[in-house]
């Protein structure tokens, strides 16, 4: 009798600490968390036949969640290395799987302007290198959710009617001015013809979408099958494939980097730069090259790492084979 | 060897026996309920070990626990099942379930462990 009672007092106690570690284990907050993760090789990620490609240039990436539980909550901001903020807008409002394809469509857009940049760089070095390709449009990775006749992924190759040729044009064209807009869409091969209203308020972000017809060397993307995605890759992307195509096979120390490749051969800003210092950091690399908008957020890691801010790709190159190499 | 024969062929008779004294409602019934004790003692087990994966360096020694809790699981149910179809017919109590929570067990989690490998590689491939 006396077993039983205590044994139902045990349930008593152990059925509520059960239930409050279940809420903390399972009910999601509005919270994402980014931690170091480790480096790579870019010769993995894309490889230029027939080509010496160091495995000395390396990308960074980070480990992140969204809508992380109560109980990983309070463990991640246990960790100086983590970093635990609300959900960002773009991820607050779209589905996992739209946030799935967004980082896909970033990762391509990254393989291809970095494939482009690199071969039109290289051409200056040698005629023979050489890439064809065409512009297909602005490919759509986030768009305000109130306008849902477009869909993230969606290619828009024409506004209004203007046959527009280059992305910059393009863009400016969409982003500065208001009010209807007669797009033509490219979504699942179908051309479709969308009128949306532009209001001021409204957030759009594209990526360029581009075909290419040919290359001269010939180049694999054998990172399309890996589980990472997003763009802060592109400009180590585009070293790596510049320095195979010119040949340039001296680099003996590694070197990683993150920040964004865009059209214009600005490197763009990133997401998770600290946490990134720290991976590198935690693997004993000693150069890392930021973009130089962010190295005032980092500047203080300077004693961790050579922190090294470029804010285009030739400046990028610059600082690999005059600095870091000298 | 000689001892793996002798619980397998004590297993086989075990499970002969088995199949006579219970019925449909009674297997579904302790199954469910092995099923639900198992999933509630581990489930907080597994959340922990999950939410812990953003830790890099602990990727691997949680790839393994998660395999030794993936077996004990098994072993778990197996035991529970047996305990609770003995709730619904005593005389099940008498059988040597033991031997037959060691064979399933040990096959269930050989099958589960193999899964698991494929799985893993398939990860580590694309990350």
């Amino acid at each position: 009798m006396k077993q039983t009672s205590k044994l139902k007092t045990l349930f008593h106690s152990v059925i509520f600490a059960y239930i409050y570690l279940m809420i903390a284990l399972v009910i999601p907050t509005n919270y994402s968390v980014t931690a170091p993760n480790k480096s790579r090789s870019t010769n993995t990620m894309v490889s230029i036949e027939g080509k010496n490609q160091t495995p000395h240039l390396k990308s960074v990436s980070v480990l992140t969640m969204s809508r992380i539980t109560g109980f990983a909550r309070m463990l991640y901001e246990m960790n100086p290395q983590f970093e635990v903020e609300p959900l960002q807008y773009a991820e607050s409002v779209l589905s996992p799987y739209e946030n799935h394809l967004r980082g896909i469509i970033q990762k391509e857009a990254s393989f291809e302007q970095s494939l482009i940049t690199a071969y039109t760089l290289a051409h200056e070095t040698n005629a023979s290198i050489t890439i064809d390709y065409d512009l297909i449009g602005m490919i759509i990775d986030f768009r305000s959710p109130e306008y849902n006749t477009l869909k993230i992924g969606d290619i828009i190759t024409d506004i209004d009617d203007n046959n527009f040729t280059d992305y910059e044009t393009m863009g400016m064209y969409f982003i500065l001015n208001e009010g209807d807009f007669k797009l033509d869409v490219l979504r699942d091969d179908k051309h479709l013809e969308i009128t949306i209203n532009k209001t001021n308020d409204a957030i759009f972000r594209f990526y360029p979408k581009y075909q290419i017809n040919q290359a001269s060397p010939q180049y694999s993307l054998p990172g399309m099958d890996t589980n990472l995605t997003g763009p802060s890759a592109g400009m180590m992307y585009t070293l790596s494939i510049y320095f195979a195509l010119i040949d340039y096979d001296v680099i003996n120390v590694d070197i990683v980097g993150t920040g964004t490749i865009r059209y214009n051969n600005e490197i763009g800003p990133i997401g998770g730069l600290v946490q990134k210092i720290y991976g590198a950091q935690k693997e004993g690399i000693k150069h890392f090259l930021v973009p130089a908008v962010h190295y005032d957020e980092v500047k203080n890691l300077s004693h961790l790492i050579n922190i090294y801010p470029v804010a285009t790709i030739e400046e990028a190159i610059e600082v690999i084979t005059n600095e870091i190499l000298n | 060897m000689k001892y793996l024969t002798k619980l397998w062929n004590q297993s086989k008779v075990v499970r002969y026996r088995l199949d006579d004294l219970t019925t449909i409602k009674s297997t579904f019934l302790s199954v469910l309920g092995s099923l639900i004790i198992t999933t509630l003692l581990l489930l907080p087990v597994y959340l922990i070990l999950v939410q812990l994966f953003m830790f890099v360096e602990l990727q691997l020694l949680l790839i393994i626990l998660l395999f030794i809790l993936s077996v004990i699981a098994v072993f778990i149910y197996e035991y529970l099942m047996y305990y609770i179809h003995g709730l619904f017919e005593p005389k099940i109590k008498l059988l040597n379930t033991k031997s037959l929570v060691i064979v399933e067990g040990s096959i269930m989690s050989a099958l589960l462990v193999v899964v698991g490998i494929i799985f893993v590689l398939i990860f580590l491939q694309g990350a």
